[in-house]
């Protein structure tokens, strides 16, 4: 219990009449990569979005370290410490890339630092100083996945989530991504990481959960998993 | 579709009796001076024009801001037609004239704004239609006879008797119109194209068509009220006939009732009407603020409908329709 | 049909939509600012119009102050006013859907217009201010002074806004929740509190079209209505959603009218205008400026 740095506990979630999620429980520990795995459907990100409070668990539990976070708002959660990058990047491409970056220190307690967030951001990807001025829509695919990274990072989180980082991206730039994830882990930032692409997960990955039609169905150090056969059978078998 | 737990059966013999009912209602008292027999024919009128909105807005997700526009064309047709000595007084051959009349401009006017827009769009291109009929009808000249309207000599008039009993019969036949496609393919289209238009249409849907027929039969209904309109109030201008009224009523009473429900839409006319004119017997000078809070008051505390309340459902249909539904999840 | 006889007759009536349309103008970004961040097409934004109209012209006929301070006094009142609304009434209803807010922007409308009604009478109203009848002579051209230092300060107005919304953080969380309101919410951007800001801001731009309309037209309080039409247009021809694009359309809108009014008749300005409004709505439904264009300018 000690260092579990976010804990989910037995959590239901509902789309309207459906349940979307079943008693899943699982944890994230300081200073590591956790990976969400799971195919389409599974539920990862309906999760991150209840770890966001953008939806409201019906049951069950969420705790930051060790405090609830299912009465908060999406605003408070970020506050404490929590910054989502949602699947599909969703960048404002109407702002300019500055204008997106300064967003992403919106709350009142990140606000003071913007300066020193701001140069955190662009010395994890200086690409993004050249491009400061331009609307945010005009950037290629892999620039935005940049930007919504930087973005969150605006609001110095102590846990990333990030919702399928690497979908629709070119090759190359999936795993620059990867490795930039793995680059933040290594300076101290907790990542909960959520992926279709389960064989580049569990290459950084320190562990791992995964879902299956809403439910947990096992979890696991990355090296005992990629030894268990019916994960084997049911991920590696056809991604590798 | 139906979400009442109530047995069909049950349903049909609570029908039966309504509608047995209100055809011997006006017999059994002096209808011609009770007040009661006037507030069911509006009921009759509104029942028809909010389940011609119901049909394009709650069943195929299309939102209609131009009924006024099928009312007034209703009005219009009658008006001139019999003006020009070509029908006669409440003409039943006038009146699908009349109904044909707005139906024939929703498919002329339906295929451009349905195929090009969406959502609000949509809205707003039918509210604009509403209104550039209205300025040409002003507009006119000895055709609609511009501002001071078309008067008809109302000395034809006998009996409010024959009014109830057509509308009545207009109400029922809308009624069982929309049961019966409910209850069809054709229902299940709309509700698909609603939902999803682009997987309705990946499903061969042709989306179009089925929108296009929703809309237009919903102009018809609307158009033969207009006409019955016409014959009751004798002379028609274009403050009567494109009315904002006859748009933003019959929404307010299927919101109240639960939008995309079968029943609902009639609760919403008669509790409507009920508490409209409980205020206004309450408080004859202030009723129209109170009917505004009113409208305010029922948003605020059954944004759902008397529907969902009844059942016990959340109608999610308002949701769906939302693009803010993202935040109804939340809190 | 009547053609021009005159470049100058041309002129004149160019100059008079211009005016007009900044009118409209003004109160077409309130009308977008609501809809990006509420979705809703706020009905009541003309009965909140004659609102202040009311305010000014109790204002003018009681007391000695120049209505044209009726600007100044309007815009934090009406910031006041429509943050209050949203709070006590559109933020709840605006979780249930666009169309529950829908309704309550009607209702809102009819209650205002009926409050109006009974409080200053159903009479039509108009302000005479210090200026009503004087005119600046350009060659041949003469310049309403009112309506100039109306389109002034309509100017003023939307130049603020568009100040508050490139300049503020706030202004941009905005934006950006325009444009994408959850992933603003992941940003720690409260969708309430935005929205209440852009609602408040809206009401207020109305209050100034509003007092703007009341020292250029006579008034009723049924009034409200027609001017939510015409800003509903302008935001068609300018697209919806920005602050550059409602103005122009409005713009668009005032020369329109005028220009038809002229070589038609008043009578058929407005369905000229509505005729317009269809054919933009079926050919470039994202407005004849389109969002993008305006937002990169």
């Amino acid at each position: 219990m000690a260092n579990h740095l976010l804990e989910v506990k037995g959590v239901n979630i509902f789309h309207g009449d459906a349940q979307a999620v079943w008693d899943v429980s699982f944890h994230v520990d300081e200073q590591k990569i956790v990976a969400l795995v799971g195919a389409n459907g599974a539920g990862k990100s309906t999760i991150l979005n209840a770890i966001s409070s953008i939806i409201r668990p019906s049951g069950g539990d969420i705790l930051f370290s060790g405090n609830s976070t299912v009465r908060l708002k999406p605003e408070e959660v970020v506050a404490m410490g929590i910054s989502q990058v949602p699947e599909g990047r969703r960048i404002f491409s109407c702002l300019t890339v500055l204008e997106n970056l300064e967003l992403g220190a919106y709350p009142a307690n990140k606000r003071p630092y913007l300066k020193e967030s701001m140069k955190r951001a662009l010395s994890v990807f200086p690409v993004l100083e050249s491009r400061m001025g331009q609307a945010a829509g005009t950037l290629s695919g892999g620039e935005q996945q940049m930007l919504a990274i930087a973005r969150a990072l605006m609001a110095r989180p102590t846990l990333l989530m990030l919702d399928e980082p690497s979908l629709g991206l070119a090759p190359i730039f999936v795993s620059r991504v990867f490795d930039t994830i793995q680059a933040l882990n290594k300076e101290g930032l907790t990542i909960l990481l959520v992926e279709q692409n389960v064989f580049q997960a569990m290459e950084i990955a320190d562990y791992a959960f995964v879902l299956q039609t809403g439910r947990l169905k096992m979890e696991g150090t990355t090296e005992e998993l990629r030894g268990n056969p019916e994960f084997q059978h049911a991920f590696l078998g056809i991604m590798g | 579709m139906l979400q009442e737990p109530l047995k069909r059966k049950t349903h049909l013999s609570i029908a039966l009796a309504l509608v047995f009912f209100f055809v011997i209602y006006p017999l059994l008292v002096d209808a011609e001076a009770s007040y009661l027999v006037f507030l069911f024919y509006t009921a009759f009128m509104y029942v028809t024009l909010s389940q011609g909105w119901n049909i394009a807005a709650g069943y195929a997700g299309q939102v209609s801001l131009g009924q006024h526009a099928f009312f007034g064309i209703g009005c219009y047709v009658t008006a001139i037609t019999w003006r020009a000595g070509t029908a006669g007084y409440l003409d039943p051959l006038a009146m699908l004239m009349s109904g044909a009349g707005a139906a024939v401009v929703a498919i002329v006017v339906g295929l451009p704004l349905l195929a090009k827009l969406r959502g609000d769009y949509f809205a707003l291109g039918t509210l604009g239609l509403g209104e550039i009929l209205r300025v040409a009808a002003l507009n006119g000249g000895s055709f609609t006879e511009g501002a001071a309207g078309i008067s008809i000599p109302s000395d034809v008039y006998q009996s409010i008797k024959p009014y109830y009993f057509i509308a009545l019969l207009i109400s029922v036949l809308t009624m069982l119109s929309l049961w019966f496609i409910a209850h069809s393919r054709i229902g299940l289209a709309l509700v698909a194209i609603r939902e999803d238009e682009t997987a309705a249409s990946a499903n061969g849907i042709p989306i179009l068509r089925y929108k296009i027929l929703a809309f237009t039969l919903g102009a018809f209904v609307t158009g033969l009220c207009g006409s019955l309109n016409a014959y009751f109030v004798f002379h028609i201008d274009t403050t009567g006939a494109f009315n904002l009224n006859w748009v933003i009523m019959p929404i307010l009473m299927v919101i109240l009732g639960g939008v995309g429900t079968f029943v609902g839409p009639v609760l919403g006319v008669f509790s409507l009407i009920a508490a409209f004119e409980l205020i206004r017997l309450l408080t004859p000078q202030l009723h129209p603020i109170f009917s505004g809070a009113f409208i305010i008051l029922v948003t605020l505390f059954l944004p759902d409908g008397i529907m969902s309340y009844l059942t016990g459902h959340k109608n999610r249909l308002l949701h769906k329709l939302s693009p803010f539904k993202w935040l109804a999840l939340n809190k | 049909m009547t053609t021009f006889p005159s470049a100058s007759v041309f002129f004149q009536v160019l100059i008079n939509g211009v005016l007009l349309g900044c009118m409209y103008g003004v109160a077409a970004i309130g009308l977008s600012l609501i809809f990006g961040t509420m979705r809703i097409i706020f009905l009541a934004q003309g009965a909140v119009m004659i609102l202040a109209a009311y305010c000014i012209y109790w204002m003018a006929t009681l007391s000695p102050i120049n209505p044209f301070f009726g600007f100044l006094l309007i815009l934090p009142v009406f910031l006041g006013l429509g943050w209050i609304m949203y709070k006590g009434l559109f933020q709840k209803v605006a979780k249930a859907g666009a169309n529950p807010s829908l309704l309550l922007a009607f209702g809102l409308m009819v209650l205002l217009e009926h409050v109006m009604s009974l409080i200053w009478s159903p009479t039509t109203r108009s302000v005479i201010t210090s200026t009503s009848t004087s005119s600046l002579t350009l060659g041949s051209i003469n310049i309403s002074v009112t309506r100039l230092i109306v389109a002034a300060v309509a100017l003023m107005a939307t130049a603020l806004v568009f100040l508050f919304l490139k300049k503020t953080m706030l202004g941009k969380a905005v934006r950006a929740a325009s444009e994408d309101m959850s992933a603003a919410a992941l940003l720690g951007i409260s969708p309430t509190y935005v929205s209440a800001v852009t609602f408040a801001i809206g009401i207020a731009l109305a209050g100034v079209a509003g007092v703007a309309a009341c020292i250029t037209y006579p008034f009723d309080p049924f009034f409200g209505f027609l001017f939510s039409l015409k800003a509903l247009i302008a935001v068609a021809f300018g697209g919806l959603g920005s602050v550059g694009g409602p103005l122009v359309g409005g713009v668009m809108l005032g020369v329109l009218e005028s220009m038809s009014a002229y070589t038609f008749s008043a009578g058929w300005a407005d369905a000229v205008a509505y005729a317009a409004f269809l054919l933009i709505l079926i050919l470039r439904p994202e407005g004849m400026l389109g969002r993008r264009s305006i937002e990169k300018v």
